[in-house]
């Protein structure tokens, strides 16, 4: 593909993000609240696309689409199963929503702290996020590193990729905090999910004969890839290792988890629901269907994770539609990095260096504003020298993001529904937790066949259980914070 | 609403849901393995996840606002 092209389309998309964040600046106010929150007074629709373009990163047309195309129909219940986890939001989320306005919550994390009364729970937590968040952050980088030099056959290099990916991830966060973040994110879901479906139906209808026989030739292929195990690549040990730490994405992730704290009110958190279990569905059967196209159109590739750009680059997608579907990944990609940086920069603010006061005062607001920019750009150089450093390591610990951000699943349970869990529980499940992840990852070792996810949530599940049994939880809070939602779940008929 | 009635449509539509969840985990690996056509795993999978989504949207209907 000419260079020429794909430098003016990533100029037109710098100048359309731009200035959307820029618009996003004009409506913002002041105060910390304001900066990673966006004033708690999101409406329903901004924060759906917000929330799906957050969740939903390069992984889904690059990573899942190679899982199709190598593993087969597997990949299309891995990420469904991942969307079916998406209604403990329909629970959590009001929750989450009625503590965080009562209390002043502005990270998930610094909630858990509160809860059970213990700031290292936040602090480890955070901790552990930044271990395994960056490292995503940075192979998110990557892929648009390697998007731009493989679709200019090398000729944009892989650091000009990544220089771009992280310069605009950084604007976008600072120019207006979560409100430009989420405007942004808003383009860029709209890019993402239309860009998507237009190339698909293309390829679809021009070169494959439609669905029927799409279908039909599929069920023709080698290896069975419309039945698991398929292929082979996802044995029920596979499927189940890769599934079960994502069903809990929406409540271990904290850049998504912070999201339940945005919406302006219940109406809003209700369109949020369905606008993101919507784009969802629709963005994953798109991911998957592509995957298949590759298979069908382009086999024979040795490594999977080229099945789109190779696609892409091939006979049979035109220049225009491309260079647009390039722009949609990168959005995605971009999408997600920025939102991570805030997420992460507020929990850097809030429960690393603790500064903790209900009524924050003006000075004591601009200070801590003052130190999330800075964290911002410490996180994102971070990322950075991670990303151009192409290390063996960034790659295995982002793969146990998923699993290492599992570890504050049973706390968050607890929180909400077990008045007896206790501090000691908790912080030592996160612990605990967190070391049997990185352990299991690092040695590659499963016992009795099965992956790190399933371990690390035994392991945090029983910890957490199991101290919380003889420990003295925090009676008086666990009261107040769990009796004040009930008495508002019952008011407002939240299930 | 009362609380036991609360609490009796969180026991529902947890059970509905996760009954629906292990169903995604078992059926395609033991009832579907041998049906390699869009009507197997590929149709199961998207009814499942229809089927979650229509549940959880359900029970954002009962949520009002103060």
């Amino acid at each position: 593909m000419p260079t020429t092209y794909l430098y003016i389309a990533v100029i037109l998309y710098i100048i359309a993000g731009s200035a959307v964040a820029l618009m996003a600046r004009r409506e913002m106010n002041e105060g910390i609240v304001e900066y990673f929150l966006s004033g708690r007074n999101t409406g329903g629709f901004v924060a759906a696309l917000s929330y799906s373009a957050t969740t939903y990163s390069a992984f889904m047309m690059i990573g899942l689409a190679g899982f199709t195309y190598s593993g087969g129909v597997g990949a299309l219940g891995f990420e469904l199963v991942y969307l079916s986890g998406l209604s403990l939001v329909a629970f959590f989320g009001p929750r989450f929503w009625l503590i965080g306005k009562k209390n002043n919550y502005v990270s998930p994390y610094e909630m858990l702290g509160d809860r059970y009364q213990n700031q290292w729970i936040a602090f480890a937590a955070s901790l552990s996020a930044c271990v395994f968040l960056i490292p995503y952050l940075a192979v998110q980088l990557m892929g648009v590193g390697y998007l731009l030099s493989g679709l200019s056959g090398g000729e944009i290099p892989f650091f000009f990729g990544v220089v771009i990916a992280v310069v605009l991830a950084i604007a976008w966060a600072l120019i207006a905090g979560m409100k430009s973040v989420t405007w942004t994110d808003s383009l860029q879901s709209l890019i993402m999910i239309v860009v998507s479906i237009i190339i698909l139906f293309y390829v679809i209808y021009q070169h494959l004969g439609g669905f029927a026989e799409f279908f039909g030739s599929l069920a023709a292929l080698e290896g069975d890839v419309l039945s698991v195990p398929g292929p082979g690549f996802f044995s029920f040990k596979t499927f189940l290792g890769l599934s079960l730490p994502w069903f809990f994405f929406s409540i271990s992730n904290p850049q998504v988890s912070q999201r339940l704290f945005i919406p302006r009110d219940l109406k809003a958190m209700k369109t949020m629901i369905k606008g993101f279990l919507i784009f969802g569905f629709i963005y994953t059967m798109v991911s998957v269907i592509w995957g298949f196209s590759a298979r069908l159109l382009i086999p024979g590739l040795s490594n999977a994770d080229l099945a789109t750009p190779e696609l892409l680059a091939s006979e049979y997608v035109p220049t225009v539609l491309a260079l647009v579907a390039m722009i949609g990944i990168t959005a995605a990609a971009i999408s997600t990095i920025d939102s991570i940086m805030l997420t992460l920069s507020s929990l850097v603010v809030r429960d690393i260096f603790k500064n903790m006061e209900d009524n924050l005062d003006r000075d004591q607001n601009l200070r801590q504003l003052r130190t999330a920019k800075i964290a911002i750009l410490l996180i994102a150089l971070l990322g950075f020298f991670f990303a151009i450093q192409e290390l063996d390591l960034i790659a295995t610990l982002s793969v146990a993001a998923s699993v290492g951000l599992l570890v504050v699943v049973p706390s968050m349970f607890g929180a909400f529904f077990w008045k007896k869990a206790t501090a000691a529980g908790s912080l030592s499940s996160i612990i605990f937790g967190s070391l049997t992840a990185l352990y299991l990852q690092f040695s590659g070792w499963r016992p009795l066949g099965h992956w790190a996810g399933v371990w690390t949530l035994i392991v945090t599940a029983a910890v957490f259980v199991g101290v919380s049994f003889f420990t003295q939880a925090p009676a008086d809070k666990a009261e107040e914070f769990i009796g004040y939602l009930n008495r508002e779940c019952k008011e407002r008929n939240i299930i | 609403m009362e609380n036991d009635k609360l609490k009796k449509l969180r026991y529902i539509y947890l059970i509905l849901i996760s009954l629906l969840v292990i169903s995604a985990f078992a059926v395609p690996y033991t009832l579907l393995t041998s049906i390699n056509l869009f009507y197997g795993a590929f149709l199961f999978w998207s009814l499942f996840a229809a089927a979650v989504i229509f549940l959880t949207i359900k029970i954002t209907t009962y949520w009002r606002n103060n």
